[in-house]
């Protein structure tokens, strides 16, 4: 009888064990601009579009996401016989540099999202397996009074579906212009039930208030008011224009009588 | 987890009182002070480990299964407001001594209850008093960060609610994280919750020790925090609080965790029946003294309770 006691409660404890290890934790995320925090913005200030996805997870390879980073930053150049030309090229090139540095955002096997493998998101306005900036809230920015998308809500995460102290980041991508964010408080904890905050108010723009922390702000820029929400702005993909002038009718002309002069002399010779 | 504790006009006082009473009454004079907590960065358990002041003790002249009635009284109004209860019965006689009711309505005589007390005898004695809010806590704290830091409170029902630190945009200190309206969240007798904050500072839960036993209802499915809910820093065996006999043997695990930040485990018991608490890993006796303030993380197979006894016995 003693045996089958001690039986039972070894097996009951290894259940146990393995249940606290299959707990979940609660994820809250705050990036709504509340108590003067910043607030994500697009490049020119205004106000993400309402359904924008705040993207929270973790990166593999971090050395890949920094090359990334670099070449996003590096722009494109178009080029073309007129500016016109140039900057449709630009454009082009833009497009393509948008479209695949989201895709590598994007991928699986390179970016782990929470909220994809949230056992449960609470958000109003939300979508499944998504974190949206799906509220809009008046905020004061620099003593001007403005509506601003916001991301707020909770997820039920599986901590055990990532790994402990895992650091995180937060990205966004409007469509044209992208924000890379993180800080040294989002990881994931140690314990399968703490509670975590993706909160934009841990985001600082550097030492002292004097320069855009760039291990927080990895894509984009902090815009620091003195009073009144800041802001954390989407890189735009900075372009150049190289104009390559195409030749004129004279010029061609010129072009063909010299060569008309060098068959001759060619010829006497 | 650090706290310094004082108790004004405690036991000498108490003391001093009984002796100067000249009459066959007990009289006793509610033991009062403080108890300041300091939380690290990341993610620590606490709880309140004292309550507010009683608004009515006395006795029942009669009762249905929801209701209570003392024809003498004149209660004034004990909520609930916004959705929150804001006052709760504990029964402190019969056979649902200790028990804690949500107070759902009430008039000036009659108060009704969310919960059973049909077994609760004729006439209980009860008490009703004030909760304890999260708002109360943290009235007077420092070291919180607004749109950063969160108070977790895990419910019967296996969720959790979250409060979001916004001091400068609720009244209460707190919104609702899913769209930040203002919220607050009761803290029960005994319950534990999990502060989550980006930098250290503390808080302070003051009021009135508690003088009867308390039952803790546990939860399975859930995650039950609980406490001894009381302001000493002396530590009392597992094995003594009495938790162990609503447990299940050989299913139920009582957790200890750091109060470092990490919340990481630092012993879990296993509910050995004639055993005793055991060692979950190695199955060796159980030797944990467990604080006054301490929060237990109890898992169960099925839903049951915990008779915790009184703080301080006058």
């Amino acid at each position: 009888m003693r045996k089958l006691v001690k039986l039972t409660t070894l097996s009951a404890a290894l259940c146990s064990l393995f249940a606290i290890q299959a707990r979940a934790g609660t994820v809250t995320i705050s990036a709504t601009g509340l108590s003067s925090s910043p607030i994500f913005v697009t490049s020119g200030l205004g106000s993400l579009t309402v359904g924008t996805e705040l993207n929270i997870g973790y990166f593999y390879d971090t050395s890949a996401l920094t090359s990334l980073i670099s070449t996003y930053k590096a722009g494109v150049e178009g080029i073309g016989n007129t500016l016109a030309a140039a900057q449709t090229d630009a454009a082009t090139k833009s497009g393509l540099l948008y479209s695949s540095t989201v895709g590598w955002l994007s991928n699986s096997s390179n970016f782990k999202s929470l909220p994809a493998a949230a056992n449960t998101i609470s958000q109003t306005g939300g979508a499944a397996g998504k974190l949206l900036f799906a509220s809009s809230a008046t905020r004061t920015v620099n003593g001007v009074s403005g509506t601003y998308a916001g991301a707020t809500g909770t997820m039920d995460v599986t901590y055990a579906n990532y790994g402990n102290s895992l650091p995180l980041w937060a990205w966004v991508a409007t469509g044209s212009q992208i924000t890379i964010v993180t800080d040294s408080t989002w990881v994931i904890p140690t314990s399968p039930t703490a509670g975590l905050t993706i909160g934009s108010a841990a985001l600082s723009n550097g030492a002292f208030g004097t320069a855009v922390n760039s291990n927080e702000i990895l894509l984009g820029s902090y815009v620091d008011y003195s009073s009144g929400s800041d802001l954390v702005a989407a890189a735009s993909i900075a372009e150049t224009y190289t104009v390559v002038p195409e030749p004129s009718t004279g010029a061609l002309m010129m072009i063909g009588a010299c060569g008309l002069v060098a068959l001759r002399r060619f010829r006497k010779v | 987890m650090t706290n310094s504790i004082k108790i004004s006009s405690l036991l000498g006082l108490l003391i001093g009182l009984i002796g100067s009473v000249a009459n066959s009454q007990t009289v006793s004079t509610p033991v009062v002070g403080f108890n300041k907590f300091n939380f690290s960065a990341g993610n620590t358990a606490f709880t309140a480990t004292f309550t507010k002041p009683f608004v009515f003790s006395g006795v029942a002249t009669s009762k249905s299964s929801t209701w209570l009635t003392v024809s003498t009284a004149s209660f004034s109004s004990l909520g609930p407001v916004g959705g929150l209860p804001t006052h709760y019965v504990k029964i402190t006689s019969g056979p649902l001594n200790g028990f804690v009711f949500d107070v759902v309505s009430n008039t000036g005589t009659t108060i009704s209850v969310d919960g059973d007390l049909s077994t609760a005898g004729a006439t209980p004695a009860f008490v009703v008093r004030p909760h304890v809010m999260v708002s109360d806590l943290f009235s007077s704290s420092s070291g919180l960060t607004d749109g950063l830091d969160t108070i977790t409170v895990f419910n019967p029902d296996g969720t959790s609610s979250i409060l979001l630190r916004a001091a400068a945009d609720s009244s209460s200190g707190w919104v609702n994280p899913i769209d930040e309206s203002v919220a607050n969240a009761v803290i029960y007798p005994g319950q534990g919750f999990y502060i989550t904050a980006a930098t250290s500072g503390n808080f302070t839960s003051s009021g009135q020790v508690e003088t009867t036993q308390t039952v803790v209802p546990l939860y399975a499915g859930a995650i039950n925090l609980v406490s001894r809910a009381s302001p000493s820093g002396s530590g009392v065996q597992l094995g003594s609080l009495g938790l162990g006999s609503g447990l299940s043997p050989a299913l139920d695990t009582v957790e200890f965790v750091s109060n470092d930040g990490n919340l990481s485990s630092t012993a879990v018991y296993l509910w050995a029946g004639a055993d005793g608490f055991v060692n979950a890993v190695d199955e060796s006796p159980a030797n944990q003294n467990v604080a006054g303030g301490e929060v237990m993380n109890v898992t169960v197979a099925n839903s049951t309770r915990w008779i915790a006894p009184a703080p301080y016995t006058p």
